[in-house]
């Protein structure tokens, strides 16, 4: 025991696990692109090689990094690596902050990451975009531990931003059909409302406290400053509209439907157990500021009972697969933010870690939903898929209607967030190409040359020679 | 063959069928607009995709209506009204071209031979006025944007009002039918929160509105009932194809809809024509201001509909036609060869085999056949439908319900239950009890609901140490698919009033025997074997199934046939029947694994206690031939190097059936190509890649009528071409008539599955299939005279358009010997079938394990020394 302390009080070997862990995921990413940028076209085993062992090895070392850190008898382990850059008072530090609450999604993300890479590698057997996706989950796995592991909030927000790019640009993996493209479109502007909140939250606690360190942050209130009421509570709520933007909270909950356009894997990594929960997360690592605000601890209680009640309702009643998941899953990070607002921060740290889990396996599982239906048909002794009875029924014939209607409907928040945002972006977006004809011919030329014009002029001169005039396609 | 053009919309059906509830239009001879319109969306039903939920699915032609049309006809229409392509792409036949794949003279045959032939234009649709308000015709952004906010809307309902079971908390009202549940939601506060569909209420009207009222007045609104009506029906229908298909399937079969739910498509119809008119004035609204209507947007569309991307060209045609010619070539000649060398191989030997092995007909069991007549020379196989002629409805133990275990096209009246020793029923039922409570309290149902899932996340805690074991190791978890072991089975009309008699279960053996030619001679041991496949997260998996048992497994057809046929009663039966059985031939009944490879054996406990040890001898002699099929499956497989030694290769082929990560537990019917009537004396020995079917028909037994052909065109035939018509479009257009890539699916409320959380439905095979299929429409070869074939013909109408129009490619090889005949048009015609230069090989592994391709047909020639391993 004494040596292992010993170990885990070796800072250098502590700084080694944290630098692999913190690079080598995006230098296999990094590898990957610079092959096939170079005209290499890697086999898939090459790639599941390269982008296997980059994000294994840095798994392992972020679970020893953990593990190490637990055995510490501070349970602490604070280390700059090295200082980008210092303007008189500022500084941007790579830096590390491991403490138990970081300590435990390290855990998670090093035990899932690896085993969804093992999914994946087989999943996608034969894809064309198999490095593509290869080379995005590198990005995510370095986003993930970079907004976990960072030391400060400057590096939290650059791990931050990285996991949201990765999962649309994951979203958007079969960009072939036109309603994907449309579905990551969506979720990459409500991440950016996200991300401007998160920014604000950094700019407010750089003016607010001077520093951006976890440990001067964490320090807030006890031995290090004192923040106002107000800053306070300003920088709660910024924080708790990004985490309802990275947790699909009420009222953008509806987003996480849309991300279901991606190959299950990358539904099971971001929205069943990673990024789902990176804003429950943030708002758990903010927590010594939110606890003297109540006004803020007030709003994320309020949001994540908002979303608890109407996401599992939605769950409830939806007849598919990935969607009743999806759904379930933001009903349970609303329930951690309720837990987290009403101060009862380890339960939501367990409760995190378990949901992880549990959506991990039932993601990667959805194709077998059919399967599973049928073993509870069976299990029931035949003639239905399920029993007559469920909860609602307890509710008179009227309500109950009502509610299954407007669960359905997600209770109009999509309503609100397309008039709120969705309309006056795309009138804006109008408003700013309509006047521009050149703009758009240019568009269209370089559209043109990207995808050659009427396959059918293109079929028609196929080199087989017509003899005989063809017949009409269209309607004549 | 007579072409009609078919039903127009102004022009009313000449048979008088259907005429009941409509008022007017009847007496005056004119139809109501009404009547018009539900006519014209019965019409335009057939096109739309006919597939079955996914918990039954089995494969058939998507253009199954329309196989008394001349093939390419059908493709031309289909291309318009589905936007489907119905041939490969230039690009690919150009390169099919330049390799020889396609040769010059048969490109020129078959232009000569389609300039020739008249091809009526089927399913042409008028051409709309100006001011026709048509989705086509708008610009493409204002189409796709007026359409997005339609399919959203309908797309958010549609799969709750179907569900068959798949939501916890299901949608009330269903009874009232679609428009109703649309006018009760229009009432209530948030559930149609869109700002667009505020007159949704308004423009429903009350529950005495019919929905074809609905959609007349939709129409009326949108264009001229002559030249615009069908055009915009055609729209509505064909926006959401996955859909509308599975609510005309589900309206038509009421065994497969939810119980106590009205499902129809003039409902569908009705309300998608609602809506879409809502949202065009929503659109014109937004772009011409808030007081502008729909005639404001109908005055600025382009004149005429845009054609859709997909294409076809007679010159496709006949590069399609001349690409199955050169499979038609080798596998024809192949058969030849093998009676040129061999001109005794039709004369049977007399000797009477060790083990006669009953098989199905499925393509995928060529391979084993071959490797069990290969390394046992002693055996003989024959394939017959895998139900074995036992049509039944099988009731699992503790179950309700019945499940019909024969082809789809069968209605089975007969019963059989299984039933448990008491004391396995009582844990049986303590399990299930158990199953059910862990589900809903701490399960995945009640992960769904907000509390419970806190409950769930904690329990899971336990599950989830074996969740991630199996994701990284799932060779550990290999058990195969078993059923109920040790129940017994009650058939027994004297018990059971569904049951069989006597007299029946006689019959029905007889029946079978008589199919596969098998009425004498009879070995000691006759094995019954059906199959089945394991798999896991496979949405698909009932499509793995045997095709004969409806997408079930066909243990139970074995067990019951078997049952019967070793029923001394039932023999003495028989003997009258003039099958004399010898008192010491068993029959065995076996399952099949086609993904693991692995035979199970049911009801040993019946067997005589001095031939049971015999059993353990004869499986330990099936292991070798298992175990080299799946070498030779490991060959399709790109992650198995071809080099593997077999036990590597059996151990990862064998894994991929319990792998979550894997999208190809097996191949399917990925390779079908051609079926083979006939005996097996003409398809032994020689390598068919796991091409053809094989059933089992021996001309010499039939009777004067040829009704055993007749059973065996009447029934496999048409199955097998259903099969590779399926395979055929989903190759050719892999995101319309396919499912496109399995990657992202979703199972939608236990139908089917779309891409995302709210897509449509798609129907049809997924690329992770098709994407080793060489698209061919079924090679069939009859072993029978020409003009029996024909006489068969003339009894079978749907089978003869098969043939007639030119969907499946039909020979007669004669057993007299005058050689092979080929269906052209309307009747046979000699073919000069040459014999294909073939390779020699030791083995079949020795055929194929240098390629991942197709292999063209080879002898084997079964090497004495057995030093053929290639390992």
């Amino acid at each position: 025991m004494d040596v292992l302390q010993a170990v885990a009080s070796y800072e250098p070997l502590l700084s080694l696990l944290a630098m692999l862990t913190l690079l080598l995921p995006a230098a296999g990413s990094l590898v990957l692109l610079v092959l096939s940028i170079s005209g290499v076209h890697p086999s898939e085993r090459w790639i599941a090689v390269v982008s296997s062992t980059s994000i294994i090895v840095a798994a392992l070392s972020a679970v020893l990094l953990a593990a190490l850190t637990m055995l510490h008898p501070l349970h602490e382990f604070d280390e700059v690596l090295w200082t980008m850059y210092q303007v008189g008072e500022y500084h941007l530090d790579v830096s590390v902050y491991v403490d138990p609450l970081s300590a435990m999604l390290i855990a998670l993300g090093g035990c899932v990451i690896p085993v969804l890479g093992r999914y994946s590698g087989r999943y996608l057997h034969k894809e064309p975009g198999f490095l593509r996706f290869f080379v995005l989950v590198g990005v995510a796995a370095t986003g993930f531990f970079w907004f976990v592991l960072g030391g400060s909030i400057d590096m939290a927000f650059f791990g931050w931003e990285l996991l949201g790019l990765s999962s649309v640009l994951l979203v958007a993996f079969f960009w072939d059909r036109p309603e994907t493209v449309v579905a990551s479109a969506r979720i990459f502007v409500t991440y950016r409302v996200a991300d401007i909140a998160l920014l604000m939250g950094v700019v407010l606690l750089h003016h607010d406290v001077g520093d951006s360190s976890w440990r001067t942050v964490l320090a807030v209130g006890d031995s290090g400053p004192h923040l106002g009421q107000a800053a306070a509570t300003v920088l709660g709520l910024a924080f708790l509209m990004a985490a309802i933007g990275k947790s699909a909270q009420a009222p953008v909950s509806a987003y996480i439907l849309r991300a279901m356009e991606g190959p299950t894997p990358s539904s099971a990594l971001f929205y069943g157990t990673l990024s789902i929960h990176c804003g429950v997360y943030l708002l758990l690592r903010v927590w010594p500021l939110l606890e003297d605000a109540p006004i803020a601890r007030g709003a994320v209680i309020a949001v994540g009972a908002i979303t608890a009640i109407t996401s599992s309702l939605s769950s409830r009643v939806r007849a598919d697969a990935k969607g009743a998941l999806a759904l379930a899953t933001s009903a349970q990070a609303g329930l951690m933010l309720v837990e987290t607002g009403l101060g009862w921060t380890d339960l939501a740290m367990w409760h995190l870690l378990a949901h992880g889990l549990l959506r991990l396996g039932q993601f990667l599982r959805a194709p077998s939903w059919l399967q599973d239906a049928q073993l509870r048909r069976r299990a029931l002794g035949g003639g239905t898929y399920r029993p007559e009875f469920h909860f609602e029924k307890l509710l008179p014939a009227g309500l109950r209607a009502w509610i299954h209607a407007a669960a359905l409907a997600r209770f109009g928040f999509d309503g609100i967030v397309e008039r709120l945002f969705v309309r006056p972006l795309s009138e804006l977006a109008h408003l700013v190409s309509r006047p521009r004809p050149r703009i758009r011919q240019a568009g269209a030329k370089i559209s043109a040359s990207i995808y050659p014009p009427g396959s059918e002029e293109a079929e028609r001169e196929i080199g087989l020679r017509t003899s005989m005039p063809s017949v009409p396609r269209s309607a004549r | 063959m007579t072409e009609v053009e078919p039903v127009r919309s102004s022009v009313p059906p000449s048979h008088g069928d259907g005429h009941d509830g409509h008022e007017a239009g009847d007496r005056t001879g004119a139809p109501s607009a009404e009547q018009e319109v539900a006519e014209q969306i019965a019409h335009f039903a057939h096109w739309l995709p006919e597939q079955r939920p996914l918990g039954v699915f089995v494969h058939m032609n998507p253009l199954g209506p329309f196989e008394n049309r001349s093939f390419h006809a059908v493709c031309e229409a289909a291309t318009r009204i589905r936007g489907a392509r119905t041939t490969l792409a230039p690009e690919r036949y150009r390169e099919l071209r330049d390799s020889r794949r396609i040769r010059p003279e048969d490109i020129a045959i078959a232009q000569k031979r389609l300039a020739l032939t008249s091809r009526p234009v089927l399913e042409r649709l008028p051409v709309s006025e100006k001011k026709a308000l048509l989705f086509s015709k708008a610009a493409p952004e204002l189409a796709v944007e007026a359409a997005e906010l339609v399919n959203s809307f309908l797309l958010r309902l549609l799969p709750s009002f179907l569900d068959l079971g798949s939501a916890l908390f299901p949608m009330p009202g269903r009874e009232g039918g679609f428009v109703n549940v649309l006018r009760r939601m229009a009432r209530m506060p948030l559930a149609v929160p869109e700002p667009w569909l505020g007159g949704l209420r308004a423009r429903l009207g009350g529950p005495d509105t019919t929905s074809l009222q609905l959609i007349v007045s939709c129409l009326e609104k949108r264009g001229q009932r002559d030249t615009a009506w069908p055009s915009i029906i055609h729209e509505a229908m064909f926006a959401l194809p996955g859909y509308a298909g599975m609510v005309n399937r589900l309206e038509h079969v009421p065994g497969e809809c939810p119980a106590g739910v009205k499902v129809a498509l003039v409902d569908y119809v009705a309300a998608r024509l609602v809506v879409e008119e809502l949202a065009l004035l929503e659109i014109t609204r937004r772009l011409f201001g808030r007081k502008a209507t729909l005639e404001t947007l109908a005055g600025s569309l382009a004149p005429m509909p845009r054609p859709r991307g997909a294409f076809w060209s007679t010159d496709l045609a006949a590069f399609q036609d001349a690409y199955e010619e050169d499979y038609v070539r080798s596998f024809v000649g192949a058969i030849t060869m093998g009676l040129e060398i061999d001109p005794t191989r039709l004369s049977d030997g007399g000797t009477v085999p060790e083990v006669q092995m009953l098989v199905c007909i499925d393509d995928r069991l060529e391979s084993i056949r071959r490797h069990i007549e290969e390394t046992l020379p002693s055996w003989q196989t024959y394939g017959s439908a895998g139900f074995f002629g036992v049509a039944l409805l099988h009731r699992a133990p503790l179950s309700l319900d019945e499940t019909p275990s024969c082809p789809a096209p069968v209605t089975p009246e007969r019963r059989v239950t299984e039933v448990l020793p008491d004391a396995a029923a009582a844990d049986l039922k303590r399990a299930r009890q158990r199953s059910r409570f862990f589900s809903a309290a701490i399960g995945d149902d009640a992960s769904r609901s907000a509390l419970g899932g806190i409950v769930a996340s904690f329990a899971n805690f336990v599950r989830a140490p074996r969740t991630v074991m199996q994701l990284l190791m799932p060779q550990l978890f290999i058990e195969p698919a078993h059923d109920f072991e040790g129940t017994r089975l009650e058939y027994d009309a004297s018990k059971d009033p569904k049951g069989f008699t006597l007299e029946q279960q006689a019959t029905l053996v007889r029946g079978n025997l008589a199919n596969i030619g098998l009425l004498k001679g009879f070995a000691r041991w006759v094995m019954v074997v059906a199959h089945g496949s394991m798999g896991t997260n496979n949405p698909f998996l009932s499509g793995y199934q045997c095709g004969a048992c409806g997408g079930q497994r066909g243990g139970i057809n074995a067990r019951v046939f078997c049952a019967f046929a070793n029923d001394p009663e039932v023999r003495k039966l028989l003997v009258t029947k003039g099958v004399d059985i010898p008192a010491e031939t068993i029959f065995l009944p076996g399952e099949h694994d086609t993904s693991l490879d692995v035979i199970r054996w049911f009801d040993l406990e019946k067997l005589p206690v001095g031939r049971r040890a015999e059993v353990g001898e004869l499986a330990q002699k099936l292991e070798t031939p298992l175990s080299k099929n799946l070498k030779e499956r490991s060959r399709r497989f790109l992650d198995i190097p071809l080099d593997a030694p077999i036990p590597d290769a059996v151990a990862r082929v064998r894994r991929r059936g319990v792998d979550y990560a894997e999208t190809r537990p097996e191949y399917n019917h990925a390779t079908n190509a051609a079926c083979v009537i006939g005996r097996r004396a003409l398809t032994r020995g020689i390598f068919l890649d796991r091409r053809p079917f094989l059933v089992s028909y021996d001309p010499r037994t039939d009777d004067e009528n040829h009704s055993t052909l007749e059973r065996l065109m009447a029934a496999p035939l048409p199955v097998c071409a259903g099969i590779s018509h399926e395979y055929y479009f989903a190759t050719m257009d892999s995101q319309r008539w396919g499912s496109g890539t399995k990657l992202p699916h979703n199972v939608q409320g236990l139908l089917g599955v779309s891409n995302g959380a709210d897509g449509d439905l798609r129907p049809g095979l997924w690329t992770q299939t098709t994407e080793i299929h060489e698209p061919i429409r079924l090679v069939t070869i009859i072993d029978a005279e020409p003009e029996a074939v024909t006489q068969v013909l003339e009894r079978l109408p749907p089978v003869r358009n098969l043939a007639v129009n030119a969907w499946i490619h039909v020979f007669a090889c004669s057993p007299s010997g005058r050689g092979f005949y080929r269906w052209v048009g309307q009747a046979f015609e000699p073919y000069d079938a040459q014999a294909h230069a073939l390779f020699e090989v030791s083995s079949s592994l020795k055929a194929c394990m240098h390629t991942r391709e197709n292999v063209a047909p080879c002898f084997v020639v079964g090497d004495e020394a057995h030093s053929e391993d290639p390992s």
